[in-house]
């Protein structure tokens, strides 16, 4: 009895981490998704380019001012800067995309595994982030995006 | 045999304790009006209910499961955050069983004390526990968990500045 009983609160503590491996797996689909847009939609990727440069300052609290004397102009300039970034995006799209299709299938397989609590709303999700990096690759194999 | 009917009322997505009954954990079904049914089977005079909460660090292989999560997660970038509050509770009821046994348990809001469940039923109940707590070795676990995702974090970002700085 006591053995079953510890391999069954193995399972419930496995069932739950992989709820939270589910949920992971769910952010980061959404991540790659957006990524696998900013080559299609630049203004996305400058928006992408401020928001780091931003992020950094934050989280930097300042200091990079001090070891970087013409940060903010070269954020400012980035411009020239979205242009490659935006061909980077353009060039991986296929990469991109192929990791949104995982990220959701595994994420899809780890939140069904995790019988501890219903994922409804997230599982949708992934479905429905499925559904659209599929008319994303039939859109860009058809040869509208160039 | 006797038959005995489980209820459990205030059961929801963020609270999902494991119930025992005679040490064995018992899967219940929701019913039509959100609560929770079970049935269970028994030779014996009394059975032994049991509630637990299963904190994902208190689990056997945490630390596995943290520095998993943790990696694949980007840094714990894209990571759900761990419970906060790390409430855990704690019941344990014997209950006499009668020819019909319909035991009804209503779970009270979680606090960081106070009692955890309302039970209601026609059969005799020995309460042998019957608390909420804040479980501190958790907390003690994700205080640590927290703070060495911000040291690392803190070494990335310098990392990454100097990165930067070499380039430009």
């Amino acid at each position: 009895m006591q053995s079953q009983h510890t391999s069954s609160t193995g399972k419930i503590e496995f069932q739950v981490f992989s709820g939270r491996l589910g949920k992971i797996f769910s952010n980061l689909s959404i991540v790659f998704l957006i990524l696998s847009f900013c080559g299609i939609l630049s203004f996305v990727t400058t928006a992408f380019v401020i928001l780091i440069g931003f992020t950094l300052i934050i989280l930097s609290i300042g200091t990079i001012f001090v070891l970087i004397p013409n940060y903010w102009n070269n954020l400012m300039t980035a411009s020239t800067i979205t242009v490659k970034i935006t061909e980077f995006f353009f060039e991986n799209f296929l990469i991109f995309i192929s990791c949104v299709i995982l990220f959701s299938i595994l994420s899809f397989i780890f939140l069904k595994l995790d019988k501890q609590e219903k994922h409804s709303s997230r599982i949708i999700l992934s479905s429905i982030v499925i559904v659209i990096t599929i008319i994303s690759i039939i859109v860009f194999a058809s040869g509208v995006i160039k | 045999m006797r038959n005995v009917k489980l209820k459990f009322v205030g059961i929801n997505s963020n609270f999902r304790p494991v119930i025992k009954v005679d040490g064995q954990i018992i899967k219940a079904k929701k019913n039509e009006f959100g609560s929770y049914e079970a049935d269970y089977n028994t030779d014996n005079d009394n059975v032994e209910i049991s509630i637990e909460r299963n904190l994902e660090l208190n689990a056997k292989l945490w630390w596995l499961y943290v520095i998993i999560s943790f990696i694949i997660s980007i840094f714990g970038l894209f990571e759900p955050p761990y419970d906060k509050r790390c409430i855990v509770i704690d019941c344990k009821f014997n209950v006499k069983l009668n020819d019909t046994n319909e035991i009804k348990l209503k779970f009270n809001t979680m606090n960081s004390q106070g009692k955890a469940v309302e039970i209601e039923t026609q059969n005799q109940v020995d309460e042998i526990k019957n608390e909420y707590y804040v479980d501190k070795k958790a907390k003690t676990k994700r205080n640590i968990i927290t703070l060495i995702k911000i040291l690392i974090w803190l070494v990335l970002i310098i990392g990454i500045i100097f990165f930067i700085s070499e380039k430009i």
